[in-house]
């Protein structure tokens, strides 16, 4: 049996009276690649928040590795050591270097030494192909160079899990390309990954499993070619139709 | 020839006679008592000035000098207490324009005596006579005259009599008062950058402090804040220096907490006692803290939300978050603004007169009063402005340096529109 990565089990999430996630169901095994589709206001980047806790659950459990982090006893920030989050809008630290960036959380959080974080800093940022900009600070950086410092920093932390956060979405649309090839190769390296996206050539590209979310559930579930090429719920159907 | 030979003798017993007297006036040019002596202009208006007579004994046993000063010199003015001479046990007469000087305990073996006049009416431009004369206990010799030049009043001497002479001109800009002033006024400058410096350094952890209350989740926290703020800010400074700085003397255990500080009580600096500046400082950091609370709570709420969120996702602690992500990006933020907190709270130092701290204000009101005179305070308004003005500059600059690194590029150039109130263009209303 394959070790399940990241486990949800009936999740709900209400902002105040309105409810956002009604009841959510996700096994994710090691490994694996999910990507998540929906329209707006469908629940999935609530989903992804709930996992490592930026947004507090209303009922439901989530495991990560058998650790329930819906439970107030756990230590979360040591959860969220494993799990790594890139965002929409980077949210890159914008009076620290690109270098600075990777390096900051190894050292206050993994307690690495200087010379260590340095080193796992300049690695990382040479697999996302940004060796020649550690010196450079955010603002000097376009939108897909700070997107992929930005995944450089969460992966200088030795996650067992991403979670991406529509992370070409504020990107122009020819920067998104050198953003979902370091995405590409990551999952080629095997790392497991939850991906909100609307980038659908991504998902079929590079998703083991492809989830379609409507108004809080999980509409439909499978692989590319069964989510796109045969979808069962007329939702799905919909959808697909609008975006293509 | 006889004549002749009489005309020759002449010239030989003249010139025997010269050079008989010339050892002679050697040898009292070595013992004689001989003076020097300089005029100083003393006042900004030239004319009161200072005499420096130095006298030279020379190898006489001298026990009396007389100087005669000249007529001009107005004999009314010379004080004895304006006399100083620097040899102990000198007795000074002062008589008519004449003074006389006793050597009652010798000259102590001093090589030269020197006598400063002060406070000396100055003639009229031109050259004035000293004379005098020596006294060795058997015999009086005049003394040599000296010439004292009065110089004619310099260009600055003249603007300056000028501007005392004008009816209105003088009582805000007269030179001889602020001039008389200064001294005053740089220790009410410094008492007032005292009661800044330490008022602002312990404004800043009890604004910080009040920031993060006013941010809390809950309301017990939250509201004394906000209550305190609302109402430090909305009431005058002046009501709250009043109230705290003689509220504080009638708080139970005032006085056996003073005793209790001993030494740190009891010193006063610049005509300022020590629990003065207590008072004062504490009035003043009270009101400012409320205002920086409000500075670091906007400052840290500027600071977009997914900052704390990426920073947290990273496993951060809150505390780490807000060390080294948040604080960091908040001070750069906020720095222009504290600068003018700084500013602010500079100018309020001089409502510490109404207390009666002789801060600059109340040292310039203390000269006006006196002279009923304004320019004190002009002189006061230039103190202020000495720190006011560059740091005023600076915190411009700094702003738009600090905009440039945030967004690349500084703050949109303001396009001068025609709309000043001198311009000769007809206003133009931009769409």
């Amino acid at each position: 049996m394959t070790q399940a990565m990241v486990r949800i089990e009936n999740l709900h999430k209400y902002f105040g009276k309105l409810e956002v996630l009604r009841g959510v169901d996700l096994e994710i095994t090691k490994g694996e690649v999910v990507v998540i589709l929906g329209p707006s206001g469908s629940g999935k980047s609530t989903m992804l928040r709930c996992v490592n806790r930026l947004e507090e659950a209303t009922g439901g459990k989530i495991f990560i590795e058998d650790d329930e982090i819906t439970d107030p006893k756990t230590d979360i920030n040591k959860i969220r050591e494993r799990v790594g989050m890139v965002f929409q809008q980077f949210n890159l630290f914008p009076h620290l270097t690109a270098k600075g960036n990777v390096m900051l959380a190894q050292q206050k959080v993994l307690k690495r030494t200087r010379d260590e974080a340095d080193r796992i800093a300049c690695e990382k940022l040479d697999a996302v192909g940004l060796s020649d900009k550690e010196d450079s600070y955010p603002i000097q950086l376009s939108g897909g160079q700070q997107q992929r410092v930005a995944m450089a920093r969460a992966l200088a932390m030795d996650p067992h899990v991403m979670l991406f956060d529509e992370v070409t979405s504020a990107l122009d649309p020819e920067l998104v390309r050198e953003v979902l090839d370091v995405m590409k190769k990551l999952a080629a390296d095997g790392m497991t990954m939850m991906v909100v996206t609307h980038e659908m050539g991504f998902a079929r590209d590079v998703a083991d499993r492809v989830i379609f979310m409507d108004e809080g559930v999980i509409e439909e579930q499978g692989t590319p070619e069964e989510v796109f090429d045969h979808p069962k719920s007329d939702r799905t159907k919909d959808f697909l139709g609008h975006i293509k | 020839m006889q004549l002749r030979m009489r005309r020759i003798s002449l010239a030989v017993i003249a010139m025997l006679c010269v050079a008989a007297s010339l050892p002679a006036m050697a040898g009292a040019a070595g013992s004689q008592t001989t003076i020097s002596a300089d005029l100083e202009i003393t006042k900004l208006t030239a004319d009161v000035g200072e005499i420096i007579i130095s006298i030279d004994p020379g190898d006489t046993d001298l026990t009396r000098v007389e100087l005669v000063f000249p007529d001009q010199m107005g004999s009314d003015s010379i004080k004895g207490r304006d006399v100083e001479v620097s040899v102990d046990g000198a007795d000074v007469t002062v008589a008519e324009s004449a003074l006389e000087i006793d050597f009652l305990d010798g000259l102590a073996g001093a090589d030269t005596i020197e006598v400063v006049v002060a406070n000396l009416e100055t003639p009229s431009p031109g050259e004035y006579q000293l004379t005098g004369s020596s006294f060795d206990g058997t015999t009086s010799t005049a003394l040599a005259p000296v010439t004292l030049a009065v110089p004619s009043p310099n260009f600055a001497q003249d603007a300056v009599l000028w501007i005392e002479d004008q009816p209105f001109l003088h009582l805000f800009f007269s030179p001889v008062i602020i001039a008389e002033a200064l001294p005053v006024l740089w220790k009410g400058f410094q008492v007032a950058v005292f009661i800044l410096f330490f008022g602002y350094m312990l404004a800043m952890p009890g604004g910080l402090a009040m920031s993060f209350m006013k941010m809390a989740k809950t309301r017990l926290v939250r509201w004394p804040a906000t209550f305190y703020i609302d109402v430090v800010r909305g009431t005058p400074l002046l009501v709250q220096i009043l109230l705290v700085y003689f509220g504080i003397t009638f708080l139970p255990g005032y006085k056996n907490f003073i005793d209790a500080l001993g030494p740190f009580a009891s010193w006063s600096w610049h005509s300022v006692d020590a629990t003065q500046y207590y008072r004062i400082i504490i009035a003043l950091a009270l009101n400012s803290s409320a205002y920086m609370a409000e500075i670091f709570r906007a400052g840290i709420q500027s600071i977009h939300k997914g900052q704390l969120e990426a920073a947290r996702s990273l496993g951060m602690t809150v505390p780490q978050s807000m060390a080294f992500v948040v604080i960091p990006q908040t001070v750069r933020r906020i720095l222009p603004t504290m600068m003018s907190e700084f500013i602010l709270l500079f100018k309020d130092t001089s409502l510490a007169f109404s207390v009666g701290v002789f801060e600059l204000t109340l040292q310039a009101r203390t000269v006006q009063a006196r002279t009923f005179n304004m320019s004190p305070y002009i002189a006061a308004a230039g103190f202020y402005l000495l720190l006011t003005l560059p740091l005023g500059r600076f915190v411009a600059n700094l702003e738009e340096r600090l905009a440039v690194a945030e967004t690349g590029h500084g703050p949109q150039k303001k396009k001068r529109t025609g709309n000043r109130l001198w311009s000769r263009k007809p206003v133009k209303e931009s769409a």
